[in-house]
């Protein structure tokens, strides 16, 4: 019994340093992510899924900690993968408990990458399990690869620019898993010349991508949650 | 021609049954109004189901636009009924009156009287668009307000942004004009062949449903019959709401229909020409 | 003199019926021209040939002097009909189907003008009024104003008298007299009564299936040498043989054991001598110098012999 508790202090100590580095840098990134107390941007949101013909709009972005998000299209109708809020690092991690586990580095156009893996601490966290790919000495993330319980598994990549001291990323690229559309024609009355111009649209690879390009951010100047409503 | 036009036109607005066709758009209209002021938004739960399964939609999918839509799709399948109850009467009403003969018996060409029937009758199926178009469009836009239009297809979603619709509409009535108006030289080319409206009324409506089944239906056999069909084609209004339109089709379309107004048109001056009027 | 109406050589065919055969006649200005004939015998198609209601089959017809068939637009301005019922649009009323009527013949006539035409005919109190409360008397009425509205040189009547109770027949045998008479238009009207026709027109025409049987003035039916004498005696065949040795001729021998000779009126009292003196009794002895009977005589077998005799 001795011996095996020995082994485990063991293997602990063995680990303990990167567990303990993995979730220095879990620290840093959500220092800066709370930094952001709430923010509201304006971004152009398109959407890329096989079948839906959506054009490209201006949206607003609302975020408030801990994990409000929203993305409105003032007089218009947005459209997004349910748990789409978790477009949002900020919401993702801001002001949540995770356990670190680090998964060793990874490179992405020539950006060499830390990768950890969080395990959400609350048992009722929709969310199971979280790889985020960071760059250590920005703490900035550029890849959150998220599955959850309810809404399959997507994920998010990241590009900064003009807001990175925020940790808020100028493009955010959401790719996530589609199942097929289909209603029966009779009831949709459907248009025969449609359908031509339909067929040589390629299918897709069974992956939905909603983009969001920000082009200002307004960081913690206050939002009331009834926007959120 | 202009007094010819004008005397068809009198005869036409001059009678009660006209209206009927303007009141029943009228009711018809206000009925799906209500329905959509009063329950909205269960039925757009309702039928948005197989998206909202995996898809947020925030914003106002119910408003006029999309009321606009559905109206016409609704609509669009019953007002060839008011149109037959029109054209059709055109030639058979009168042999039914027996004012056909008098008429025949003026100086005034059979062609000459036709033509000037038959755009009596066109410009009545314009109208009702007309106000199938106020009905639907304006006054939906005036209580439900505009919006993007979301449009579910059977095999994809298409969301249009709200600047873009309202030059739809005006091309999908265009284009409605057009389908209804086959509908009208269909009624019109069967008049020519009865001495009394119900005849021609009943086959229009009779042609037109069994295409219609024949058109939507998803059968094989069918679908090599389809492109042609007229009926397959008087739905084309709906290409001007894809993104991007699909031009060449509707165009197709249209064209085709428009060959079939002029085919019905000679077709029935041809054979009223040498028409025996024994009514 | 050219006629205002020539018919030439005029055949009409519904598939195998031939309705209308080798017809040949002409009306002249100032007629009034009957046209005689069971029903089926083809007046209403000849009548409808003229109006360009029904496409000949062969022949020809000239109106005014024109061709029909490549002047129909300019003749028919100078045509007005009444075929058969007096139909007109039932929802508008009598000043608005004038007007439509009018306009269609190619006449700009004002309201004053059409109520004038309404007055002719003893409308103009109705003159507002759905044509469908009419009676069947005032909608004929209202049909010969439609009819005169644009002012025709050549009215045409196809059995105006249909469906009219006695007044309404009377007025309208007077319409056509005031039409020929006083506005010195040249009228042609149907009909399968001949009493109606021997009142009123000058000329007329007896039609029997499809075929022309005769054409002329009434004057000429009226001729004493076509008297006929109706007899019906106690022995039939002795009074023929007796009659062989007369110049007296024995036309036919019809039913009921009646002999018809010809003979001229003035004759009548010899023939009932001569018949008395051979002991022959007489049951009936009736001249007859009627265009009706001469009408039975002419078309078919005498069949229907009560429409003629209503």
């Amino acid at each position: 019994m001795k011996r095996i508790s020995i082994f485990f202090s063991l293997l602990f100590l063995a680990f303990s340093s990167p567990a303990q580095d993995a979730q220095n840098l879990l620290n840093a990134v959500k220092k800066k992510l709370e930094a952001v107390k709430d923010y509201s941007g304006d971004a152009t949101l398109s959407v890329d899924v096989s079948f839906m013909k959506v054009p490209d709009s201006k949206v607003k972005v609302y975020f408030r900690q801990p994990d409000l998000f929203k993305i409105i299209k003032p007089d218009g109708i947005s459209i997004l993968p349910k748990g789409g809020m978790n477009v949002s690092l900020n919401s993702l991690i801001s002001g949540k408990e995770f356990t670190a586990v680090p998964g060793g580095y990874t490179s992405v156009n020539g950006r060499k990458l830390a990768i950890i893996k969080l395990l959400p601490l609350a048992d009722n966290s929709d969310v199971v399990l979280t790889t985020l790919l960071v760059e250590e000495k920005s703490a900035l993330v550029w890849k959150a690869t998220t599955t959850t319980r309810e809404n399959g598994t997507y994920e998010s990549n990241m590009e900064y620019g003009r807001f990175s001291q925020w940790g808020l990323p100028d493009k955010i690229l959401f790719v996530f898993n589609t199942s097929t559309f289909k209603l029966p024609k009779g009831v949709t009355m459907e248009y025969e010349g449609s359908k031509n111009t339909n067929a040589t649209k390629p299918t897709g690879d069974g992956k939905g991508r909603v983009s969001l390009f920000y082009s200002s951010y307004s960081i913690n100047k206050g939002l009331a949650p009834g926007l959120f409503k | 021609m202009w007094p010819l036009l004008q005397i068809e036109l009198f005869k036409i607005f001059k009678r009660s049954r006209t209206y009927i066709s303007f009141a029943a758009i009228g009711a018809i209209v206000a009925l799906i109004l209500l329905a959509f002021y009063a329950d909205g938004n269960n039925y757009m739960a309702f039928g948005m189901q197989s998206l909202t399964q995996s898809f947020d939609i925030q914003g106002k999918v119910l408003n006029g636009y999309l009321i606009c839509f559905i109206i016409l799709q609704t609509l669009l399948i019953h007002v060839p009924l008011l149109i037959a109850l029109v054209a059709g009467d055109q030639v058979a009403g009168e042999a039914n009156m027996g004012t056909l003969r008098l008429l025949i018996t003026k100086p005034v060409s059979r062609t000459r009287l036709l033509l000037a029937k038959f755009i009596a009758s066109t410009l009545y199926t314009i109208l009702l668009l007309l106000w199938m178009a106020l009905l639907a469009l304006v006054v939906s836009v005036w209580i439900f307000g505009t919006g993007d239009l979301m449009i579910l297809k059977s095999t994809e979603v298409v969301i249009l942004e709200n600047t873009d619709v309202l030059w739809r509409y005006f091309a999908a009535f265009g284009f409605a004009a057009i389908a209804m108006t086959t509908v009208a030289a269909l009624a019109f080319f069967l008049s020519v062949f009865a001495e009394n409206s119900i005849g021609p009324i009943v086959t229009t409506m009779s042609v037109i449903i069994v295409f219609t089944i024949l058109s939507t239906m998803d059968i094989p056999i069918f679908n090599t019959i389809k492109p042609f069909l007229f009926t397959t084609h008087m739905i084309g209004w709906k290409g001007f709401f894809d993104a991007p339109v699909s031009w060449s089709p509707v165009l197709q379309s249209a064209g085709i229909l428009l060959l079939h107004i002029a085919g019905f048109l000679v077709a029935t001056i041809w054979v009223f020409r040498k028409k025996d009027i024994l009514s | 003199m050219e006629p205002l109406i020539d018919v030439k050589h005029l055949v009409k065919n519904f598939g195998d019926l031939v309705a209308v055969d080798d017809l040949s006649f002409s009306v002249f200005q100032g007629d009034v021209y009957g046209f005689l004939g069971q029903n089926g015998a083809g007046k209403s198609t000849t009548l409808r040939m003229i109006l360009s209601l029904i496409l000949p089959s062969s022949g020809t017809i000239r109106l005014f002097g024109q061709e029909l068939s490549t002047n129909r637009k300019s003749v028919l301005k100078r045509v007005g009909a009444v075929i058969e019922r007096p139909d007109l649009y039932k929802y508008l009323s009598a000043i608005e189907n004038l007007s439509i009527f009018a306009r269609m013949s190619g006449r700009k006539a004002t309201s004053r003008q059409l109520i004038e035409q309404l007055e002719m005919v003893g409308l103009a109190d109705r003159a507002k009024s759905k044509v469908a409360t009419y009676s069947q008397g005032m909608k004929q009425r209202l049909g010969i104003a439609v009819a005169l509205v644009h002012n025709p040189d050549l009215v045409i009547l196809d059995e105006p008298t249909n469906g009219l109770d006695p007044q309404g027949i009377a007025d309208m045998r007077n319409l056509i007299l005031h039409l020929s008479k006083d506005l010195h238009k040249t009228v042609v009207v149907s009909s399968h009564l001949l009493n109606e026709i021997e009142q009123i027109a000058s000329r007329m025409i007896i039609l029997d299936k499809g075929k022309k049987m005769v054409e002329g003035t009434v004057a000429d039916f009226f001729q004493p040498a076509k008297n006929k004498v109706h007899l019906v005696v106690s022995d039939p065949q002795k009074a023929k043989l007796m009659l062989a040795q007369t110049p007296w001729l024995l036309e036919a021998e019809q039913l009921k054991q009646e002999l018809v000779l010809s003979l001229p009126p003035d004759q009548v009292p010899a023939l009932n001598r001569f018949l008395v003196q051979q002991e022959i009794d007489i049951l009936s002895i009736r001249s007859v110098n009627s265009l009706e009977d001469y009408f039975l005589s002419l078309t078919s077998e005498n069949q229907h012999v009560a429409t003629f005799t209503n």
